[in-house]
């Protein structure tokens, strides 16, 4: 267990390449970090910076409170996880779960303790005489967890450990590293591109997005609060709808034009757009799918659009609906749906909806940050 | 990979050198790769996962 503390972290390749700039990130003792992001926004470069296999550029990486930027990887006292688990392939699952704690010069009856204790925690200890490539992808995987939490690194980090194995096993592993971190007195350092493990594990998740963090919060404050479109987009399952809309002023009031519509903004968002005296002009309104209700049995109120797609999910409908030339995507639950209805609705059917003007979210057109971001990140 | 290592150092290379057979093993298949396009693309890919695999190894050894 430690504190790692991140500070102006950059990472530029030979080629001049920038993968990482700005990084800034206190980690808590103990707390499990998510970085997420698309494939190439620096995440697993961050990562690797921090266990030492990748030179950092600029900046100052703290474990507890030691500067480690010049420290071998071997003094760092942590370990990783690998997405393709890298085994030793000529060696036992003992000898593979065994081999940090040799390199250690334990005696052989610690390291068969701390062993068997490891293999017990991860269920796999009538696997220990066999050989890597006579295990399916989950138990190697769970080996190669075991072998990383065996010696009770300061550190643990995880490089996309889930993504090698098929959906029903990586949401089972999902529920084993929860269970595993309640276990284990270590800090976390999760990196993923999957938003739901990221949502599930962390208790502070950062976004990143071209080498730059976007945001860092908790997974309710980056649901409810995201900083920019990017993140609006990025979390969320489906994505955010996003709309051309105008923010009006009248008589100090603001409301939002939306498909000839306007919506009055509520009380809270009122006072916070006065008081940054935002004036009126061209936004992006995003909604999410969730947050949008479909309106029964009633010709008044609501927006109107014909279905184009309906998806169905088992106990919810995924609805793309064409309202005004915009593509809408409504989730809808089964049961607030008419018997005749749930299970789908044709192409080309008129239906209504109302958003929920609490739960909007506006974005300046130019710059894509939230008009009403979060007024204090979630910090330690 | 069928080299043997008991330390640091060794499993290391070891680890490295299973790279360079991969590397060596995906120059001899590029050259099929031409005259059997797809038959021939699950084993780049493999040979790339095996390549990686084995890299991560190296880096493994290290921590």
């Amino acid at each position: 267990m430690a504190t790692v503390s991140l500070k102006g972290i950059k990472k530029v390749y030979d080629n001049k390449v920038t993968a990482v700039q700005d990084f800034n990130l206190e980690i808590a003792d103990k707390e499990f970090i998510v970085l997420v992001g698309p494939s190439g926004c620096g995440k697993s470069t961050t990562l690797r910076m921090v266990a030492g296999l990748e030179e950092i550029s600029g900046g100052e990486l703290r474990i507890d409170d030691t500067v480690v930027n010049k420290v071998a990887p071997k003094d760092r006292d942590i370990a990783m996880v690998f997405q393709n688990y890298a085994l030793y392939p000529h060696m036992s699952v003992y000898d593979n779960m065994a081999f940090p704690l040799k390199l250690r010069k334990l005696p052989k009856n610690e390291i068969d303790k701390l062993v068997r204790k490891a293999a017990e925690t991860l269920d796999i200890t009538e696997y220990l005489e066999r050989k890597p490539k006579a295990l399916s992808g989950g138990q190697r995987q769970r080996v190669a967890i075991g072998r990383a939490i065996v010696h009770e690194p300061k550190v643990l980090l995880m490089d996309e450990p889930l993504s090698n194995l098929d959906a029903k096993l990586r949401n089972q592993m999902r529920t084993e590293i929860i269970k595993l971190r309640q276990q284990i007195n270590t800090t976390f350092l999760y990196v993923t591109h999957d938003q739901t493990e990221a949502m599930t594990l962390g208790d502070r998740i950062v976004i990143m997005k071209d080498g730059f963090i976007q945001q860092i919060g908790t997974p309710q404050q980056v649901f409810d609060h995201p900083a920019n479109v990017f993140v609006a987009g990025f979390i969320g399952m489906p994505q955010m709808n996003f709309f051309d809309a105008q923010l009006l002023v009248e008589d100090g009031r603001y409301g939002v034009k939306l498909m000839n519509r306007v919506i009055e903004l509520p009380e809270e968002a009122q006072k916070r757009l006065k008081a940054a005296n935002t004036p009126a002009k061209e936004i992006l309104l995003g909604i999410r799918p969730e947050h949008i209700s479909v309106v029964v049995g009633s010709d008044d109120g609501g927006f109107v659009g014909q279905v184009d797609v309906s998806e169905m999910m088992g106990s919810e409908i995924h609805l793309h609906v064409n309202a005004d030339g915009q593509d809408v995507v409504l989730r809808v639950p089964t049961t607030d749906l008419p018997e005749k209805y749930r299970t789908g609705i044709a192409h080309g059917t008129e239906v209504r909806f109302s958003i929920h003007k609490d739960l909007i979210h506006l974005f300046d057109k130019q710059t894509e940050n939230n008009l009403l971001p979060l007024e204090k990140e979630a910090d330690v | 990979m069928t080299g043997r290592g008991t330390n640091r150092k060794q499993v290391c290379e070891n680890m490295k050198s299973a790279c360079k057979d991969v590397d060596n093993a995906a120059m001899g298949t590029a050259g099929v790769y031409f005259f059997h396009a797809m038959k021939n693309y699950d084993m780049l890919a493999e040979i790339r996962r095996h390549r990686e695999m084995a890299a991560n190894g190296a880096a493994d050894a290290q921590l």
